[in-house]
């Protein structure tokens, strides 16, 4: 899923959040929502900044982990339709 | 446990604070009777020294970042520094009287600030009580307001309440506001002393007979609850945050434990970074040694210990030992015991009493 028909994916600009030993920790002042993204999830929430398109999300994670581009592909944009859902990403 | 709880679990055993609370300025537009603030004539931040603070303390992962006053409204470059907290990717409360606050502002605040919480000081359910103890005429007014145009935007508010002697019989309609304006309320038993050590604000407190009732069936549900719970120092072992999951800055710099214990750790403008004390401060360690002491204690051996809420800065003030039990925590625990017994007396002759057995809480920051 790419967000507004291949806009690179952004960050809610409300959301705080910080790494906290590899997991994200995303707040929410609209929702009123605190949630939590494991290590993968993490990393994707740090690459998304406006710029990047999912491609190039897909191609540094399999850069980094140890994952089969197929399934990566598959779980980034697993996450970035429930970060979509949850509206921590435009 | 959710994940969440898990990490704030794991931050809180090894210390790794999460949580700041900074106190912009000590200007106030406010002249609030009880006011703890000592402001000390230095010079306060300015902005570039602020924006400095603030990437030291997202550098050191504290997500949390209160800001306080004072006024923190009354700063002209408070949306300055906001952003500057915006663009560090805070999680925002921040602690005002409500007083700046209009349309316009509340726009700002949500345009700009995207604040996750604001907290208001509601001191009476009537102009002529509120303002006694802001001494600003048409504050009142203008804090109703303010929190109806922060509402009005969906920006989450909770008003604070301390019970004082002057607003102990409007409590009822205090709630009510809350409740009309779409508000959390959390209201305050006890009143601290000036951070100077100054105990004139303590005899504002409410008195012994109301919090008595305080306490009782009779405004469980202006407390949202009905039996008044126990801690539970068990998994915690610590009475409190001070110095583990947060922490406290003055408009100087100055760092604290916490917001009430007021010994200085360290000044953040001479320091390279929080992790550069964060272990190492003797002040740090000493805070944690004791507030992990207290439950085993101070509270164990207190035969109110289990329903005390205890604060170790205010003990401290008050009593010259952050260790010693301190008199209107001693008065508090005593009468929600007190109600704890009377309904569990009425569980055991068969009434229904729901929540009486689970009732524990913990302390987080």
């Amino acid at each position: 899923m790419e967000p507004d028909g291949g806009r690179p994916p952004r960050r809610n600009p409300s959301a705080g959040f910080r790494i906290f030993e590899g997991q994200a920790v995303v707040v929410l002042p609209d929702e009123a929502e605190v949630n939590v993204l494991n290590e993968v999830g993490a990393r994707v929430w740090e690459l998304i900044d406006g710029a990047r398109s999912v491609e190039s999300i897909v191609d540094r994670i399999c850069e980094e982990y140890d994952i089969g581009r197929e399934q990566v592909e598959r779980d980034v944009r697993e996450l970035l339709a429930k970060l979509d859902e949850h509206r921590m990403i435009e | 446990m959710n994940p969440y709880q898990q990490i704030i679990d794991r931050n809180w055993k090894s210390a790794t604070p999460y949580a700041a609370l900074f106190e912009l300025t000590y200007i106030c537009n406010h002249a609030c009777t009880f006011c703890y603030n000592s402001p000390t004539g230095s010079r306060e931040l300015k902005t570039d020294q602020v924006f400095e603070a603030l990437r030291k303390i997202a550098d050191f992962g504290v997500l949390f970042l209160t800001l306080s006053g004072g006024e923190p409204l009354c700063r002209k470059d408070f949306f300055a520094i906001a952003e500057e907290a915006r663009r560090l990717h805070f999680a925002i409360r921040i602690y005002t009287n409500g007083y700046l606050i209009d349309e316009a502002m509340a726009e700002r605040l949500k345009q700009e600030v995207h604040p996750f919480e604001m907290e208001i000081s509601l001191h009476g359910a009537r102009p002529e009580t509120h303002e006694v103890l802001t001494r600003v005429p048409g504050s009142f007014a203008r804090l109703v307001a303010g929190v109806s145009a922060l509402r009005k935007r969906n920006i989450k508010v909770m008003l604070k309440t301390p019970i004082t002697k002057l607003n102990m019989g409007e409590l009822r309609e205090i709630k009510k506001i809350a409740d009309d304006l779409d508000c959390g309320i959390h209201f305050d038993p006890v009143i601290t002393p000036k951070d100077d050590g100054d105990r004139e604000p303590v005899q504002m407190g409410s008195t012994e007979e109301f919090m008595k009732r305080w306490w009782s069936d009779e405004f469980a549900d202006v407390r949202e609850e009905r039996v008044p719970s126990r801690r539970d120092d068990g998994e915690i072992a610590a009475v409190c945050g001070t110095g583990r999951s947060g922490f406290a800055l003055d408009p100087y710099g100055n760092i604290y434990p916490c917001v009430q214990w007021r010994t200085k750790v360290a000044n953040i403008m001479e320091i390279p970074s929080l992790r550069s004390i964060w272990r190492e401060s003797s002040v740090l360690a000493e805070v944690r040694g004791i507030a992990e002491e207290i439950p085993r204690t101070t509270l164990k051996n207190s035969e109110v210990g289990e329903f005390t809420s205890f604060c170790a800065g205010v003990a401290w003030l008050q009593t010259g030992d952050p260790r010693k039990m301190y008199p209107q925590a001693e008065l508090v625990a005593r009468h929600r015991k007190r109600a704890y017994l009377e309904l569990k007396a009425r569980a055991d002759a068969g009434e229904v009493i729901e929540g009486l057995d689970n009732t524990f809480e913990k302390c987080v920051l």
